[in-house]
């Protein structure tokens, strides 16, 4: 999900539609992306898209892009993982979110021609907007949110500390 | 008199008369007085009123012709396009026509694909030789219709062919089920293979 953004800001939610992760003997060994076609965006300008795909591409603020993996990856999935591994006593809050700010850290270690980009969004934030999704729908439940202008839809509502930034 | 009315007093003189023939198949003065009742009143249901646009888009073809005879019975003003020109121009010229209702053959689907959401005018595409169950449907919906996601679920790709011997999938969701005891999933499988905590979840991190 970091490089999709960091490389290409090819930005989805990992729902089972979207990514599902391939287990050997219960470990994640890889993912497959399927279906990035539905509720996905480019958000650079710069990636290049086949004529025929072009509708995929959104305009988003700068400031609003890592919102993205803030939002629909920490928020929506990894921090309920936390509590979880907490409670059946196999990781603290402390040393879930220490391996995955590792993971994080050796990602971009490993891929130094995305530097300019780790700096532009900084993962490593210490707070970032809430954005409540649950919002979108309870506003109006006869009419999805327009996905060729998805920003514009969104509703902010103070910020959360970001876990990463330990 | 309506260009209908010339239909009906040949067919009033000589129902079983050849009326309109192409590569051997032809069409009697009658028939095409049914066909030209049908259309009109399929025109009628889709909201045309008298003095509505309608263009055809097809080849020399009886039944596309009859069409044209569906129209005038209508009271609707028939829009000549041509399929020869270029898709950008028949959208212009559809659009300056207010034309309503686009009839056309299924070969030409692709140029009406290409026009169709730049002409807001029209509301009813009619396809002539192709059955409503099958082929691509574009626009049975709105853009906005939450209905667009259920449907959208219905051709999504299987990963299950993907997969070599051993393999399992997993959602990242379901890593987050629990079950009536409160044991989670993501808990299970860790302890599955029996590695350390810190190394399953770096293993997913990576990946993911």
């Amino acid at each position: 999900m970091a490089h999709s953004f960091y490389a290409y800001e090819l930005v989805f939610m990992p729902h089972g539609e979207n990514l599902i992760l391939v287990l050997r003997d219960a470990v994640p060994i890889r993912v497959i992306m399927k279906d990035i076609a539905e509720e996905i965006a480019v958000l650079n300008p710069a990636t290049p898209v086949p004529p025929a795909a072009e509708r995929v591409r959104a305009e988003v603020p700068d400031d609003g892009k890592l919102l993205s993996i803030f939002t629909d990856v920490f928020d929506c999935i990894v921090r309920f993982l936390s509590p979880l591994l907490d409670r059946e006593g196999l990781l603290t809050p402390a040393e879930f979110w220490s391996v995955v700010a590792d993971a994080v850290r050796d990602y971009q270690a490993a891929t130094p021609e995305l530097a300019d980009a780790f700096a532009k969004y900084d993962i490593f934030a210490p707070a970032f907007a809430l954005s409540c999704l649950n919002r979108l729908q309870l506003r109006n439940n006869q009419q999805m949110v327009d996905l060729t202008d998805v920003a514009v839809f969104l509703q902010f509502v103070g910020t959360l500390d970001n876990s990463l930034c330990g | 008199m309506r260009l209908v009315d010339y239909l009906d007093k040949g067919a009033s003189l000589g129902p079983d008369a050849a009326c309109l023939t192409t590569d051997g198949e032809t069409l009697s003065y009658a028939e095409v007085q049914q066909l030209s009742f049908r259309i009109a009143a399929g025109l009628a249901a889709s909201g045309v009123r008298p003095g509505g646009k309608v263009a055809i888009l097809a080849a020399n073809d009886p039944i596309a012709f009859s069409c044209v005879f569906g129209i005038s019975r209508a009271g609707a003003i028939w829009c000549p396009i041509n399929p020869s020109n270029e898709a950008a121009e028949n959208r212009e010229l559809l659009d300056q026509f207010d034309c309503e209702v686009l009839i056309y053959q299924a070969a030409f689907a692709p140029l009406v694909n290409r026009i169709r959401d730049a002409l807001p005018k029209v509301h009813t595409f009619v396809c002539l030789d192709q059955d409503p169950g099958s082929g691509p449907i574009p626009h049975a919906t709105e853009k906005t219709s939450p209905y667009r996601k259920m449907l959208s679920s219905l051709w999504r790709e299987s990963p299950v062919p993907m997969l070599d011997p051993g393999e399992r999938l997993a959602t990242m969701a379901s890593l987050l089920h629990v079950d009536r005891h409160g044991a989670s999933l993501v808990a299970a499988l860790i302890r599955g293979p029996g590695l350390a905590p810190t190394v399953w979840l770096r293993a997913s991190s990576t990946r993911t």
